[in-house]
């Protein structure tokens, strides 16, 4: 997937901005939550747990003192046969059995028929017991231990009751104890939390007590039917509620607490709302930066690719200019660099091509038209012939010889070719010069068929002949090639008068410039530096009086290079 | 990248997947074996019974109230969701027997083969007397009506507290007893006289406070809850009207095609044993038993001057005498 520089950017930027964020909001919240679920749970079973241990603990008891009483003889007795005057030895073993146990729980003692006989209240809810119905029935059926009934409708809650038996098999009478809304209050008070409500049920879901007793048939109600479809109590989640179940084995009762969530949907909500906020939130800002900083590294990059574009295109003036110290900086620094050099470069280039044309130009403008040249020396010569004058024929057929050559539109020729060009151009100087100098050619067999440019040995013959031997009566020159390495250097010497060091040094530095009376030096000079770079060209070495050599150097060159050509003829 | 995106993705849905919430539950035991009563009996009728049976046979009891016509009318749509219906006069329950599954309960043989039906598609409970119940402040001793025909005359028109025979089954009851009680009259009179008397109330359980506070000055009722006030007031009492009332049982059946048959059979065998009819005579009413009689100072029903009251009458004449009722009625509001 290729993403431009820009998206990378931000999507940089997002990654390390986001995934931090929502991997520690929504795995704090989580783990928050579900530890205070874990919590409330834990605080929850060890709440019923308390309960249960304690209700336990009292019924323990109620089934002990339940144990006693119906255990003795004198109670049995006196129950089956009431005796007034000895009401207060059963009240003596009442009370005695319940000590400790009489906190808002009251005990009684029925006779067989179900009337109620002592008791330990001062106001009784119920002066006698159905013996076919309800808690005596239960007792009457399961002896010697106690049976346990929830009560309607009365002050009391629960009553349980245990059979005296008489002896013989038969019931004297039973035991009970009732126990009030007080009485549990006090029982199980502290043993778990204001917040949770505890309700105790019987073994069918009918209610014996709650904490909250004002609801409590409506919420049972409902458990009820739960328990009855699923087996279980419900998880409530609309109002946050939790159930926790646990039976005491005693009486067979049900112990529920239910507890509201520590934490309410509401606020969990409101977590999650803020971390889904502070996420929007981080998102924005990433968009911000990340464009932010791709602009600051995108727009001097635009910048510089659209300069280069142009530069491309020619328009070598461009230049950037970012106003920054930072890489970028540096880089726009070194691209103007570049092109201003490129723009020099350019210009010299120009330069060089106009002063070419303007050589040519010269030379179109030297030519004449050649058939005239040609057609008057041809009549000079015969006219001299005719008259008599060999020199004039010789110097006008030597002339014309060497101007076809020069106005021919070759550029290269063999050294050969080229050695009978100076023959002749010395021989016309020397009718001029009549006798003045001699002229010695050396070149080797096998350098004869090397390339040279057009006339180039002209202009260091006439060079030595003017300027060298200008005043000697008699001269010497001595024309000679020689082969160095890849090299060929051609030499013109003299032994005349020497040439000033200012013009040797300036000829072997290579900055050779025109000057008045040297054109021909100058003009060789420059086609060879131009036909073949700017390590060629002429030498020069002079001793004053005695002579001087001028060298023109050029590599060797066995057949015509199209490139040694500078531009078109 | 395409690594880098996987494992982001595991690492969200790892997040996101705890957040619906998995909650401890208690371990959820066996589901008990249950049965589902209807009945139109308060709840200080039927609480005992219901504990006294829940107690005794391990058996999870849902009761669901409604008044008897109401259950009925279910009963015929098919829409009653319950196994049992407990209590409503016999007529009422006459009128539907297609709809109860029959039972004949070992314990029948100590009931008055009287109250039974001859199909044993409902078992009685306890027989309930009419009674016409007054508020002695407003009326003395000795002036009240003691017949019907003194009772549905002009004198007293609007003064007696009644409720819609078309809800209340024990009104309806009253009625026919009316028809019944006075073969001299034709039954359409007795019906316009009696609609002219009456003095509507929301429902039968309201006709007794009503003359107990002293809105009205006398009120039919069924002898238990007359026998209740009078004990709790000094300014209320109750009499058998001289020319016959009927003591219809109220009865329990079996719905036909219920899901706890079984337990619905025990219900049955419950109401009519002895700690049951106990119960029943603990509450005022009158046990169906033939071998228990009713509360010490309640009148033994032979000396009741009761009607000779055909139930399957009753029940053939419903639609009949209940339209006519709904006509008055209907003509009665036009007038107002």
């Amino acid at each position: 997937m290729k993403l431009s520089f820009k998206w990378r950017v931000l999507l940089g930027c997002l990654l390390v901005a986001l995934i931090p964020l929502l991997i520690c909001s929504f795995v704090m919240v989580r783990v928050f939550e579900v530890n205070l679920r874990s919590q409330t749970w834990q605080s929850g079973e060890l709440q019923i747990a308390r309960v249960n241990e304690e209700l336990g603990r009292r019924f323990a008891s109620y089934e002990e003192a339940a144990r006693i009483v119906a255990g003795d003889r004198l109670v049995a007795e006196l129950l089956l046969s009431p005796d007034e005057l000895r009401k207060n030895e059963v009240y003596l073993t009442l009370y005695r059995a319940t000590d400790k146990l009489r906190g808002g729980v009251q005990f009684q003692l029925y006779d067989k028929q179900g009337v109620l006989r002592y008791t330990t209240d001062s106001a009784p809810a119920a002066m006698s017991l159905s013996r076919y119905n309800g808690v005596l029935r239960q007792a009457a059926d399961n002896r010697d231990r106690l049976a346990y009934a929830d009560i309607e409708g009365e002050r009391i809650l629960m009553r349980c009751a245990q059979a005296i038996p008489d002896g013989s098999g038969g019931i004297a009478g039973f035991v009970a104890a009732s126990l009030n809304e007080q009485s549990f209050a006090e029982a199980l008070g502290g043993l778990y939390d204001n917040t949770s409500t505890l309700y105790i049920v019987d073994s069918f879901f009918e209610p014996v007590y709650s904490n909250s007793m004002n609801n409590i048939d409506s919420a049972i109600a409902s458990l009820r039917t739960s328990y009855l479809e699923t087996g279980t109590l419900p998880y409530d989640p609309e109002n946050n509620l939790s159930y926790h179940l646990a039976v005491e084995p005693l009486s067979g009762y049900y112990l529920i607490i239910e507890q509201p969530a520590q934490i309410t949907g509401g606020a969990l909500e409101l977590m999650n709302t803020i971390s889904l906020g502070a996420t929007i939130v981080c998102l924005g800002l990433c968009l911000v930066v990340s464009l932010l900083l791709s602009r600051s590294l995108t727009k001097p990059l635009e910048q510089l690719s659209s300069a280069m574009e142009r530069v491309k295109q020619g328009e070598f003036e461009t230049r950037v200019s970012l106003d920054r110290t930072d890489e970028l900086g540096s880089l726009a620094n070194s691209f103007n660099r570049m092109a201003s050099d490129l723009d020099i470069y350019m210009k010299s280039l120009v330069q060089r091509q106009q002063e070419l044309d303007d050589t040519r130009i010269r030379m179109l403008q030297a030519q004449l038209n050649p058939h005239f040249l040609y057609n008057t020396l041809d009549t000079m010569k015969w006219t001299a012939k005719m008259h008599g004058v060999p020199e004039v024929a010789c110097l006008a057929s030597n002339l014309a010889v060497i101007l076809r050559r020069s106005i021919s539109s070759e550029r290269f020729v063999t050294l050969e070719q080229e050695m009978e060009m100076s023959r002749r151009y010395i021989d016309i100087q020397c009718i001029r010069f009549s006798g003045k100098f001699t002229y010695v050619f050396d070149i080797p067999d096998e350098l004869a068929e090397c390339y040279v440019p057009k006339l180039v040995l002209q202009p260091l013959l006439e060079n030595a002949i003017i300027h060298g031997l200008r005043d000697s009566d008699s001269g010497y020159l001595y024309v000679y090639a020689i082969a160095r390495e890849d090299e060929l250097h051609l030499s013109v010497t003299d032994d005349g008068c020497g040439m000033d060091s200012d013009t040797v040094n300036s000829l072997n530095s290579g900055k050779y410039e025109l000057r008045e009376g040297h054109l021909g030096l100058y003009n060789v000079n420059t086609i060879l530096r131009m036909y073949y770079g700017e390590q060629y060209g002429l030498s020069a070495s002079s001793i004053e009086a005695t002579g001087t050599t001028v060298t023109a150097v050029l590599p060797m060159r066995r057949e015509v290079c199209e490139g040694d050509e500078g531009s078109n003829s | 990248m395409r690594l880098g995106v996987r494992i982001f993705a595991v690492v969200v849905a790892t997040l996101m997947s705890g957040c619906s919430g998995v909650q401890q539950q208690p371990e959820p035991q066996a589901t008990p074996a249950k049965l589902v009563i209807a009945t139109p009996h308060r709840e200080e009728m039927y609480k005992p019974l219901i504990k006294e049976f829940q107690q005794r046979t391990g058996i999870w009891v849902q009761v669901e109230t409604a008044g008897t016509p109401l259950l009925l009318e279910r009963l015929a749509n098919g829409t009653l969701e319950a196994d049992v219906i407990f209590g409503g006069g016999v007529d009422s329950l006459a009128a539907y027997v297609d709809g109860f599954e029959p039972y004949r309960s070992p314990e029948l043989e100590g009931i008055d083969p009287a109250y039974c039906p001859e199909g044993g598609e409902y078992t009685p409970f306890s027989t309930l007397p009419l009674v016409f119940f007054y508020n002695t402040k407003l009326l003395p001793y000795g002036t009240a009506p003691d017949s019907w025909g003194e009772l549905l005359t002009p004198e007293w028109q609007g003064k007696v507290a009644f409720a819609d025979p078309n809800v209340s089954s024990s009104c309806y009851t009253a009625l026919c007893t009316a028809i019944v009680a006075q073969p001299d009259r034709e039954p359409a009179e007795v019906i316009d006289s009696f609609f002219d008397c009456a003095a509507l109330q929301s429902g039968s359980a309201r006709i007794q406070e009503v003359v107990s506070d002293g809105s009205y000055m006398i009120g039919i009722v069924l002898e238990e809850a007359a026998v209740k006030q009078s004990k709790l007031r000094h300014d209320v009492d109750f009499l058998y009207p001289s020319d016959g009332s009927s003591a219809l049982p109220d009865g329990t059946a079996i719905v036909k095609g219920c899901s706890n048959l079984q337990a619905a059979k025990k219900f049955i065998d419950f109401t009519i044993s002895e700690d049951a009819q106990r119960l029943v005579v603990d509450m005022s009413r009158r046990p169906v038993r033939s071998d228990m009689s009713p509360k010490a100072g309640m009148l033994p029903i032979e000396r009741i001057k009761l009607v000779s009251y055909d139930v399957q009458w009753s029940a053939e004449n419903r639609e009949p005498i209940l339209a006519r009722w709904n006509m008055l009625a209907a003509q009665g509001e036009g007038l107002r």
